[in-house]
């Protein structure tokens, strides 16, 4: 049992077990990129720039598509999250994805969205 | 139905029983105007408020003869209604209200009440009461009797109470017609003397005068006075056994033993071990449970003890609990040191036991939680009440540290250190420390190999810890005659509270630099709370996001990107590099080939070693032989074909290809194309082996063509002979010749040889012959023996010299039919013979039949009856063939195939095959599986366990799930007939010695029915003895009803010997084994009669063993 008991947790506790972050999770994957061609989601957009990204240290080393797959993946997970994903912005049409997800996180709406979720429950 | 009787019982609505017709229903009554209140009719209905008139009286004495009234005697049965006694009484007879009970509800008729007064006799009535009943019936003569009808009086037999009498009295026979039966009534009465059994009842007339008494008040005294004194109390009953009559809850079985009071400082050193095995001496333990204080997890020392018992029977229970009760309940039970209460769990003891146990030792209260905490500066006072200031705890300095690998288990927190000798050299243990510090809020002990540790979460309560008990707390010694020793505890500071270098850089700085050992003082947490409900809002809001954010980063990083990585790094997604890559790969294959090809395809002349060095571009292990250095003429050359290519070049050529000195081979490269100089060729050890080589492939040549080419050779021969003059190197003459064995050889020349070789010298002391020569030196000389005799021809020709001799030598030619046919009919009897004996011995075991037996003239039966001994029954007599060797599993073929030879030598050898004979498929005959003992064993443990599982599920004990524990560790045996007597038991598998077999099951009688038993057997014919003492008293009979066990026969020199042991508290009978027993022996055992002392009722012992006492 702890110690403190913050009604504040306990209020998000119970704000996620009714699923409201999982949407807002979703909202924020499938938020469409203007900058994008056709306005693709933001997961789409990632997966893509990671292609792009992939092929490009294939490029550099073409050895790295005939060694073991499941190592040379994880060397280039490492380095597309080294600096908060900024490979992904390095690439052509990359986007700065720390960015974005920091403004999604602090765009007005959400929070709405979220206090109205949260009123709801204290009532 | 006589007329005799005719009153006919009436039901509510008039009908009886017997009436065929309902009953007609009276005409109603027309309604009066103004009828009277039904209460005031119904109130007089029955009872009237006035005294009756006349009083009631006894009956008179003496019999009635008359009525007084001028009316017949009254009806022999009476049928009034019983609303007394009085209505039995002849000629009293009261006025039947019936009469008027159902017009009294039903009719609104006015009519009197009706008087429910005792007419009197008219004998018995004075004067004045018979002036009352003429007045009376004046009365009701006015009186309209509403059933006063033809029909009624037909049907129902009233009393007429303007009469006074009933109505067909005098159609009534007198019920006491003949005065049989006395006036006044009878009572029976038992005969005095007669049999309890079947009584005698007799009449005797009622004394209606005599005043009845109270038989309690006037009872006689009682025959015989009781000297016994008054008891003050009463008598307690004997305890009435609990069985499924019982009425109410089983007596208790569990006792509950909690420590006294007064006691509590060495309870800690009993443990529940100690008290089970103390109180299993009562009985038998099914639950055995300690309990501990929920608060702390310390042991409350409280046990619950509950007795069973094997049969399952509640009494044996109870009364084990009882007796445990009741040993301690004068005296206290001591157990080690410590004084224990033992008390039935009745009515819920225990658990009033435990919550005053807990009540006694109540937990240390918790802190009261702070709202606000703030944090102490050093040198301020304590604002938070923690009880010390900042101050008081800096003076507790860093003495002792953690170790190293503790300091990540007990992180930041304070701890309570004892240094591990002293805590050793005592034998104070972490439950010591666990009892004495019950009373603070400790987190966990630490048991290192430097010390014991006792770590705290609160600064404030190690510190009170520390100045409440080092050097005042004792725990008893146990190792100094339980003297009791001081502890001395030292408080070790959390980490954060140490002052260390890089203070500087600490964040928990404070402003004037110092950072004191309050600042290390765990804050107690918050308990926050929040003014408004924005407020409270706003600051979920704060942890949503964050989490969000977590999420979302989780999210990418392990469903978007790490897949995405994965599955473009499929080389199906660059077929270019693919491509590229099979082109690279194709165009290596390609120069290698290539480089290969030129390899192969080099010329000799002036690269005579580019040859050799293409050839030994692989380096293989034969080339690193190190024969090779010298040369390879000893390299074999197995499967090598004949050259018939002349000429030194050609060998030299083969050289050149083939061998090559190893110095060379590993200074070049496999891809260099340098060649090595000219002069190599010409060195010593090429030359040389290119002089071994020409040698052997000369040899060979010369083994392979010596039939065919002898002048080709010659030419070989003469270089050979010139090489061979320079040849430095030895060579092996031998090598070549077991060459030319191998090469040459057909199977006819290898018999050759190996009869050849019976002829080789021998280096003995003296000569022997070629072939033995004691074949003359028998009695019997057989044909075939004679035949086999002649060796060589220089035999037959000495034997034709001494034939020749005789007369009919030169008569008899090998032709002559005669001849040929006795000879063949000799071989073939001989054989016939030979094969027929061979069967026999097998059909026999082995046992040759004794020629003794063998009646060549006669029959058998001619010779008349004669006793053959039983050494030689065992030649035809499978079963009595036994032998008494050792078990010998691992050479047992060996020992068979000696006794085969001792069987064949001399038949005195006996062998136990008898039970392969008798019981050819013992599994069938005893119905089990011969599983090795290992696996019984295991089968039986897990049977024992699923049966055990199954009595605790159920919980009530029963006799279905008792098990026959001797019965699992059965071996396996089997009885088959015996050589010692009848039959007898055999073990089926090897059994080890020591080993329990089987158990002797029979009859369980007590000694003097086995005593008349053995008498009536022994009358009836049965001269075996089943019977079995188990002790004194009782006896086990395995004559009609037993186990297999029976069959076990006596012998003096017994591999098995019976054992009584205890199972269930019932004494059974076991075999055990004395030593190693084989597969198929016999069992016995020494059965320890008692030797009779009459030669005539002894009787012999057929055991065969080496020390048989006879009988």
């Amino acid at each position: 049992m702890p110690d403190s008991i913050d009604p504040a947790k306990k209020l998000a506790e119970k704000f996620k077990q009714q699923g409201y972050l999982d949407q807002l999770k979703r909202d924020v994957l499938t938020t469409p990129i203007a900058m994008r061609e056709n306005a693709s989601p933001l997961e789409q957009t990632i997966k893509d720039l990671v292609v792009e990204v992939v092929k490009d240290v294939v490029a550099n080393d073409e050895d790295l598509i005939f060694k073991n797959r499941a190592a040379t993946s994880a060397q280039v997970e490492s380095q597309i999250f080294k600096g908060g994903y900024r490979k992904l912005n390095e690439v052509e049409n990359g986007i700065n994805l720390e960015e974005f997800i920091q403004e999604a996180i602090k765009d007005p709406k959400l929070i709405a969205s979220i206090k109205t979720n949260l009123e709801s429950l204290v009532d | 139905m006589s007329n005799y009787y005719k009153r006919i019982p009436t039901g509510p609505n008039g009908a009886h029983r017997y009436q065929q017709h309902p009953p007609r229903v009276p005409e109603p009554r027309p309604r009066e105007e103004n009828p009277a209140p039904y209460s005031s009719r119904v109130a007089g209905y029955r009872w009237r408020t006035e005294p009756a008139p006349m009083p009631i009286r006894a009956p008179p004495a003496g019999p009635r003869t008359d009525n007084r009234y001028g009316v017949r005697p009254a009806a022999a049965y009476d049928s009034g209604p019983r609303y007394g006694s009085e209505m039995r009484y002849r000629g009293y007879e009261r006025e039947d209200p019936r009469a008027y009970h159902q017009s009294a509800r039903y009719s609104s008729a006015t009519r009197r009440p009706y008087q429910s007064t005792i007419v009197p006799r008219s004998d018995s009535v004075s004067s004045s009461a018979h002036d009352a009943a003429a007045a009376r019936r004046e009365a009701f003569a006015a009186v309209n009797l509403r059933y006063d009808k033809e029909y009624f009086r037909e049907h129902y037999h009233y009393f007429d109470p303007r009469i006074g009498r009933l109505i067909h009295a005098a159609e009534m026979g007198n019920w006491n017609d003949g005065n049989k039966f006395p006036q006044n009534g009878f009572v029976t009465v038992v005969e005095k003397g007669s049999d309890p059994a079947h009584p005698l009842y007799k009449m005797r007339d009622r004394t209606l005068n005599k005043k009845s008494t109270d038989p309690r008040v006037t009872a006689e005294e009682p025959s015989s006075q009781s000297r016994r004194k008054a008891r003050d109390k009463l008598t307690l009953l004997g305890r009435i056994s609990y069985d499924k009559y019982s009425i109410g809850p089983p007596p208790p079985c569990e006792i509950v033993v909690y420590p006294n009071g007064s006691a509590t400082g060495n309870v800690i050193n009993v443990q529940d071990v100690m008290v089970k095995n103390y109180f299993k001496k009562f009985g038998e333990i099914s639950h055995f449970e300690s309990f501990s204080d929920p608060n702390n997890a310390l042991p409350l020392h409280v046990f619950l003890i509950k007795y069973t018992s094997p049969n399952g029977k509640v009494n044996d229970a109870a009364k084990a609990a009882y007796m445990a009760m009741k040993r301690h309940e004068n005296k206290t039970c001591i157990l080690m040191g410590t004084s224990f209460v033992v008390v039935l769990n009745k009515d819920d003891r225990l658990a009033s036991i435990k919550k005053q146990i807990m009540e006694e030792n109540p937990p240390p209260p918790l802190p009261a939680p702070a709202k606000t905490m703030a944090p102490v500066m050093s040198g301020q006072t304590d604002p938070n009440g923690i009880g010390e200031t900042a101050n008081e705890f800096s003076r507790y300095k860093q003495i002792r540290r953690l170790p190293p690998d503790l300091v990540k288990t007990v992180g930041d927190k304070p701890a309570l250190y004892v240094s591990k000798i002293f805590a050793s050299g005592h034998g104070i243990t972490l439950q010591d420390f666990r009892y004495k510090l019950k009373n603070y809020r400790y987190s966990r002990f630490i048991d290192h190999a430097s010390g014991i540790y006792i770590i705290f979460n609160d600064m404030k309560e190690a510190v009170k810890c520390v100045r409440r008990e080092s050097k005042k707390m004792t725990i008893k010694s146990r190792t100094r005659r339980r003297a009791p020793v001081i502890i001395k505890l030292t408080l070790i500071l959390p980490s954060s509270a140490e002052t260390s270098r890089f203070s500087g850089f600490d964040k928990d700085v404070k402003a004037n630099g110092v950072r004191g050992v309050a600042s290390a003082i765990p804050q107690p947490k918050k308990d926050i709370s929040y003014n408004t409900t924005e407020e409270l809002v706003q600051a979920a809001v704060g942890y949503i996001l964050r989490d969000l954010e977590t999420a979302l980063n989780t999210d990418i990083r392990r469903r978007i990107i790490g897949p995405a990585v994965f599955d473009t790094l499929n080389p199906i997604n660059f077929p270019e590099l693919m491509v590229k890559r099979e082109q690279e790969k194709q165009r290596e294959i390609e120069a290698q080939q290539k480089m290969a090809s030129d390899h192969d395809g080099g010329k000799l002349n002036g690269n005579l070693l580019t040859d050799s060095v293409n050839e030994t571009k692989t380096i293989t292990k034969e080339d690193l032989d190190i024969f090779n250095l010298y040369g390879g003429y000893l390299k074999p050359r197995g499967g090598k074909k004949r050259r018939r290519s002349s000429g030194p070049h050609s060998s030299e050529k083969r050289l050149k290809l083939e061998l090559k000195p190893i110095a060379h081979l590993l200074n070049e490269d496999s891809l260099s194309r340098e060649t090595t100089p000219f002069t190599d060729l010409t060195s010593p050890s090429v030359h040389g082996s290119e002089k071994a080589e020409e040698y052997s492939s000369s040899n060979e040549e010369e083994a392979l063509d010596e039939a065919f080419d002898d002048d080709f050779m010659k030419e070989d021969n003469i270089e050979y002979v010139e090489r061979r003059k320079t040849e430095t190197e030895a060579t092996t003459p031998e090598g070549a010749e077991s060459k030319y064995d191998a090469l040459d050889e057909t199977e006819k020349q290898i018999e050759q040889e190996a009869l050849s070789a019976i002829y080789n010298p021998t280096a003995t002391l003296y000569p022997e012959p070629v072939y033995p020569d004691d074949l003359f030196g028998r009695d019997n000389i057989t044909f075939t023996l004679f035949q086999d005799s002649i060796k060589d021809d220089e035999d037959l020709s000495i034997l034709k010299t001494v034939l020749n001799g005789g007369d009919d030598a030169a008569s008899v030619t090998k032709n002559d039919p005669l001849v040929q046919y006795k000879t063949w009919k000799i071989k073939d009897d001989e054989l016939n013979a030979e094969e027929t004996e061979q069967l026999q011995m097998k059909l026999n075991d082995g046992i040759p039949f004794d020629p003794t037996l063998k009646w060549t003239d006669g029959s058998f039966k001619a010779h008349g009856f004669m006793e053959i001994p039983d050494k030689l029954k065992v030649c035809y007599l499978p079963h009595r063939r036994r032998i008494h060797q050792p078990l010998n599993t691992v050479d047992h073929h060996n020992e068979e195939a000696s006794n085969e030879m001792d069987n064949a030598g001399n038949g005195t050898a006996q062998r136990d095959e008898s039970v392969k004979a008798d019981s050819v498929e013992p599994a069938s005959v005893t119905g089990q599986e011969i599983l090795s003992s290992r696996d019984n064993r295991a089968q039986n443990r897990r049977f024992q366990q699923d049966i055990e599982a199954q009595k605790a599920a159920i919980g009530t004990e029963s006799d279905l799930l008792s098990l026959n524990q001797l019965n699992k560790r059965k071996k396996p045996v089997t009885f088959a007939r015996s050589a010692i007597h009848n039959w007898g038991l055999y073990a089926l598998e090897p059994i080890a010695a020591k080993e329990m077999i089987i158990e002797y099951v029979g009859e369980r009688i007590r000694q003097p029915v086995a005593e008349m038993r053995e008498m009536r057997y022994l009358k009836s014919g049965i001269g075996s003895s089943y019977l079995f003492r188990v002790d004194e008293n009782n006896v086990i009979d395995a004559t009609k009803r037993g186990g297999i066990a029976r069959f076990i026969n006596h012998c003096c020199d017994p591999s098995c010997t019976a054992k009584i042991i205890k199972v269930g508290g019932k004494r059974r009978i076991v075999i055990y084994a004395l030593r190693d027993i084989g597969k198929n022996e016999e069992l016995t055992y020494d059965y320890k009669f008692e030797r009779e002392q009459d030669d005539e009722e002894r009787l012999p012992c057929h055991c065969g063993a080496p020390t048989c006492k006879g009988f």
